[in-house]
């Protein structure tokens, strides 16, 4: 491991840790903690590891997922746009969830379930699409087919929703948000996040070797079949069950490892535990910031997210566009 | 001694047949050029050597035994490939990306002394010392065909199967590329077959040459026999004078046959 790498990886420890520490003093209610610990009964408490906790826990979680399936997606793909939300793994879990509206009285673990089955389909199909060497352009329509094919379900589901006030909830909850999350969904998603990080990471050799190509990364003994089954399952677990509890949440993957290769390398292995603390900083920072805008009803994390990933997403498609071309 | 085998091979593309029913035993010690016309079905047998194709029948066979049944990272530690395509997906640093040849070896751990070693003798090897700190997304053309020689010398494999290791090399280059590669047959005791365009060039480095024309094997043997005008002629449709000269043998192309 290169010096620098760990150098960033610190730094980006740090971050976090510092994120994590403001995450847990920001809201409505002040928190002053010396005042607090003077009372054990003080109900204030309760907000901060009930609420505050809770929540922190699952933006690093998520975002850990998003950035590590990202930089994993890119690597495997050796697509720089590879994301789960632009290649629609996000959507085919959201679909996934929303089809269980039809369920009566479904228990607590269906949708979340459905979800992390629909995130699952849809890797399996986009990696499948992209074995035997198809072409960035091929893949990043297939990605585009699975998006519009999981929003047309989605919106099919949500019109033909058997109670007007499902819909509502729903369509909140598509948005992509972290209000409210208490300790019961949290505990629900860590272990299927975390299962899916340590799959993920575990691909780093295999991803280095693609650089070479497929059939470079296979004459230097990569299992490229079990390699795209660890793939789809490592997404579908970590970006499935951040969608399942949070929504949709975008561009964490897309970003993290474009802003982590001018600083550490652009070596796939390399970049993808870096990635996860980096997507961790991102959503987490953009949670304090959507909890830190004034604003009367508080702006959807998915949506603030969206509104700062949509440009750099263009902007990436400018540089690259006469690669792509 | 390594044997590599091919037993009754024979490979498809799709549905297309590319190479039929070839019988060959390939031995460490010796450099062996394959030749043939394009299309003729040079990459596809390279691939299979390695194991990376399964032979629509027949079988590849390392000292006996069936390569298939070898995993493949205990495969990829004693047959390396250098493809003909070079691709390079991401804008590594030259001496990361031949430190990639090593991964049969380090396996999840990560480089050592020794393996960082292996990669300077390899990136001298190949003549890409001077390369080892550039961006490989900035090489030119030739000089990316000098480091993929370095990333598939730093594997140390027994059998080394280069596709077109020298296509893309200035002469001096090439001359320094050949010298490498012969000597880690003669010297070394590894196997290395390659595949050649530049028939002079086949005739000087090969002890033994392949040539393939139309799926099958239409001369093995050493230059002299395996370069005669008829059998060129029929594998290419060239007409050709092989001249023995004091510098060793030559093929002239003279024209269509």
């Amino acid at each position: 491991m290169s010096r620098r790498r760990l150098v960033v990886l610190f730094l980006l420890a740090l971050l976090l840790t510092a994120l994590v520490a403001a995450s847990l003093m920001t809201g409505r209610i002040p928190l002053p903690l010396a005042e607090m610990a003077t009372d054990p009964s003080d109900p204030r408490w309760a907000v901060l590891v009930q609420l505050r906790l809770p929540r922190t826990l699952l933006a690093v979680l998520i975002g850990a997922g998003l950035g590590l399936s990202g930089a994993a997606l890119q690597g495997f793909t050796r697509n720089p746009l590879a994301d789960p939300g632009v290649l629609g793994v996000s959507s085919a879990a959201a679909l996934g969830a929303v089809l269980t509206l039809w369920i009566p009285a479904a228990a607590g673990w269906v949708q979340p379930a459905a979800a992390m089955a629909g995130a699952l389909a849809g890797t399996g199909l986009l990696l499948a699409l992209a074995a035997g060497g198809s072409s960035m352009t091929v893949f990043l329509l297939a990605g585009v087919v699975l998006n519009t094919i999981a929003g047309a379900g989605v919106a099919l589901a949500l019109s033909l929703a058997p109670t007007p006030w499902a819909v509502n909830g729903i369509i909140d909850w598509l948005m992509g948000s972290l209000v409210d999350r208490g300790l019961p969904e949290t505990l629900f998603a860590a272990p299927f996040i975390l299962a899916g990080l340590l799959l993920l990471s575990s691909t780093g050799r295999a991803l280095d070797a693609l650089t070479l190509g497929e059939t470079g990364a296979r004459s230097l003994g990569v299992d490229l079949d079990r390699t795209r089954v660890v793939l789809a399952a490592g997404t579908a677990l970590a970006v499935g069950a951040g969608v399942a509890v949070a929504g949709v949440i975008g561009f964490a993957g897309l970003v993290t490892p474009h802003l982590l290769r001018p600083l550490i390398g652009a070596r796939p292995g390399g970049l993808l535990w870096p990635s996860a603390l980096g997507g961790a900083v991102l959503v987490l920072a953009g949670d304090l910031a959507v909890r830190l805008i004034p604003s009367e009803a508080e702006v959807r994390l998915g949506v603030a997210m969206a509104c700062l990933g949509g440009p750099f997403f263009l902007g990436l498609l400018l540089m690259l566009r006469r690669r792509l071309g | 001694m390594s044997r590599l085998e091919a037993r009754g091979l024979t490979l498809t593309r799709g549905s297309r047949p590319v190479v039929r029913d070839i019988d060959v035993t390939l031995r460490t010690g010796e450099v062996t050029v394959l030749l043939g016309p394009n299309g003729a079905g040079k990459s596809t047998l390279l691939e299979a050597l390695c194991g990376l194709l399964r032979p629509a029948s027949g079988q590849v066979l390392l000292d006996g035994g069936d390569l298939a049944a070898l995993a493949p990272a205990a495969r990829a530690r004693r047959i390396g490939l250098l493809p003909q395509t070079h691709e390079i997906a991401w804008p590594l640093e030259v001496r990361i990306l031949v430190g990639l040849g090593r991964i049969p070896h380090v396996g999840a751990r990560g480089l050592s002394s020794e393996d960082a070693r292996i990669i300077d003798a390899a990136l001298a090897g190949a003549g890409a010392a001077d390369l080892a700190g550039r961006d490989a997304s900035t090489l030119s053309g030739g000089e990316r065909a000098r480091v993929m020689i370095a990333r598939a010398l730093a594997g140390e494999p027994e059998w080394l199967l280069a596709d077109e290791p020298l296509a893309g090399l200035d002469p001096g280059y090439q001359i320094d590329a050949a010298t490498t590669l012969s000597g880690l047959a003669r010297e070394s005791g590894k196997g290395v077959v390659l595949t050649l365009h530049d028939l002079t060039l086949a005739a000087r480095l090969a002890d033994r040459v392949l040539v393939l024309g139309d799926g099958t094997l239409v001369a093995d043997g050493a230059p002299e026999t395996a370069l005669a005008p008829d059998v060129l002629a029929r594998a290419f449709g060239v007409r050709t004078a092989l001249r023995r000269g004091p510098e060793g043998l030559s093929v002239d192309v003279l024209g269509r046959a």
